[in-house]
């Protein structure tokens, strides 16, 4: 198979990711949602390997990344996007298109908004980066945010990575469900049910909170630097709905735009339409090919 | 698009169960009915998980289907004393599978576990075979590893501290050291295949039955000579694709 499996470290961190293609080729970062991990990229990465190099870290505590005790890491979105800049760095990797899903829209604007120069291009589905995209999922979020201690918050989102919740994230609203694969969530369940996982989860739902005061900072860098951005985004998703992606288009001018009938993880059902789209879009944009 | 590549047939994968005799079975559906078929079957500690990859790569040709045997992947595990867990029992749900699928003729990809079971599936002719591909699945005497010589012998010869040698074979280390061991280039092993296997094999009740099933390998051996016999009168195209350093 085209597809390696590394492990380095990064910050004191043993970082996992997956990797594809010839380096010399433009490269293409895939940053994973909650609670999965560089997993949901496995077709994707296989589909562009041949014209694209192509990199999926999991972020520490999810995949098979190091689970650092919660004591001695922040589990911060700040944290996860120094994690992945100083691994891309090591790697010597200067200039780069990002894949933003879920929590890889705050981890990866961070990175994008911070060193526009080295940003080639954005590929955005189901990620966030205005307040209208936040819908009724984000009532229990805003308690928690509001009350760290609010227990009954905390154990409504906890549902969200059981078994059944975690299933629920990957057939909501998918138009046929016998498409998605069983593995996903129990590979995930495997990472989830660690000890302390949970509290990690917590943790960083509590840490989104950080993440909305960016927002108008991240349109911003979209005025300022105009990025080629391609979204292709599940427009039914409860999570991320379909608004969110809408609302890019008050800010980016060079946008190429793709909704899709389909829940939150999109690429499990519209994984060969979305990859033909990005394979089209990374040549164009990056002009390498 | 006419090649269409890997992913782009991906999705085209389905997720299904169906219920045989009474236990239900987990499988991967890819390619259309109709066009010739191809059965894979898994080994331990896998699952049709192993063949993630092969199925998009052949679903433009073939219609594939890919089971979970009960006890595995995301199949049924029916408690000990209501199932036997026999290679025996094991090639009748298949028969039972693939007659609800209305499947009958077909080609065999025979892996591990996988060839014993289909050998006593293609031995009863009620399925008529078109191909058969052998890789890392043994019916010969002298195919037999020393690590299955070895857990043959411990079984045979039961005692506490020869059954705490048999139960290091269900625990996690053994089922990464089956992935990695004999492989040049071990960064291109993904470490989810292991670590789906050991979330499954976690489920209550499952390390035992798994050691049932490895104490029942051996009565594979007693139907080797029939299953020889079998393919020499009956000559089916055949390819070995195999792993040498197993």
């Amino acid at each position: 198979m085209k597809t390696s499996y590394h492990t380095r470290k990064v910050n004191g961190v043993e970082i996992f990711y997956r990797e594809a293609g010839d380096k010399q080729k433009p490269t293409l970062v895939l940053l994973h949602g909650y609670p999965t991990s560089s997993h949901m990229f496995r077709n994707l990465i296989n589909y562009l390997a041949d014209d694209f190099h192509v990199i999926a870290p999991d972020y520490p505590g999810y995949g098979r990344s190091e689970q650092p005790p919660i004591k001695d890491f922040d589990y911060t979105f700040e944290n996860f996007s120094n994690i992945v800049k100083t691994l891309l760095d090591e790697l010597e990797i200067k200039k780069f298109s990002l894949y933003l899903m879920d929590y890889g829209a705050p981890v990866g604007f961070r990175i994008a908004s911070r060193n526009p120069n080295q940003i080639e291009t954005l590929i955005v589905q189901n990620g966030c980066a205005y307040e209208e995209g936040l819908e009724t999922f984000w009532d229990p979020f805003r308690a928690l945010w509001k009350d760290r201690n609010d227990k009954e918050a905390a154990a409504t989102l906890s549902t969200f990575h059981a078994p059944d919740g975690l299933k629920w994230q990957y057939t909501h609203n998918v138009p046929d469900t016998s498409v998605v694969s069983p593995d996903n969530w129990e590979i995930d369940l495997r990472h989830l049910e660690r000890p302390e996982n949970g509290d990690i989860q917590l943790a960083l739902f509590y840490d989104y909170r950080t993440n909305v005061p960016l927002y108008p900072e991240w349109q911003e860098y979209f005025r300022t630097y105009n990025p080629e951005m391609l979204i292709v985004y599940g427009k039914d998703d409860y999570i991320f709905p379909g608004v969110g992606a809408e609302a890019f288009k008050k800010d980016v001018k060079n946008l190429e735009f793709h909704l899709f009938p389909t829940g939150h993880f999109a690429l499990e059902s519209f994984g060969d339409e979305i990859s033909e789209l990005i394979k089209d879009f990374l040549i164009r944009k990056t002009g390498k090919n | 698009m006419t090649n269409k590549s890997i992913t782009e047939q991906a999705c085209a994968v389905a997720y299904k169960s169906i219920y045989v005799n009474d236990t239900e079975i987990f499988y991967r559906e890819a390619g259309e009915e109709g066009k010739a078929n191809l059965l894979l079957l898994h080994g331990y500690p896998s699952s049709s998980h192993m063949f993630r990859n092969l199925i998009p790569m052949l679903s433009g040709q073939f219609h594939i289907l890919a089971p979970d045997l009960p006890g595995f992947g995301f199949s049924a595990v029916p408690e000990k004393d209501k199932f036997a867990y026999t290679f025996e029992n094991f090639a009748l749900i298949i028969e039972g599978f693939l007659e609800k699928l209305n499947i009958t003729k077909t080609s065999f990809y025979l892996f591990d576990y996988g060839a014993p079971i289909l050998m006593h599936v293609i031995s009863k002719n009620r399925v008529e075979v078109d191909m058969l591909i052998f890789q890392n699945g043994n019916i010969y005497e002298e195919g037999l590893g020393q690590g299955i010589k070895n857990s043959m012998f411990l079984f045979d010869n039961e005692n506490s501290e020869n059954r705490a040698k048999l139960e290091k074979l269900v625990e996690f280390d053994y089922i990464k050291w089956e992935y990695l061991t004999g492989v040049s280039n071990l960064n291109k092993i993904a470490p989810e295949s292991h670590h789906l296997d050991q979330f499954l094999m976690q489920r209550i009740g499952l390390r035992e039955i798994h050691l049932a099933i490895k104490k029942d390998y051996r009565n594979n051996l007693a139907f080797y000579k029939a299953w020889q016999e079998k393919l020499i009168a009956s000559q089916f195209p055949t390819l070995i694709v195999w792993g040498e350093n197993d």
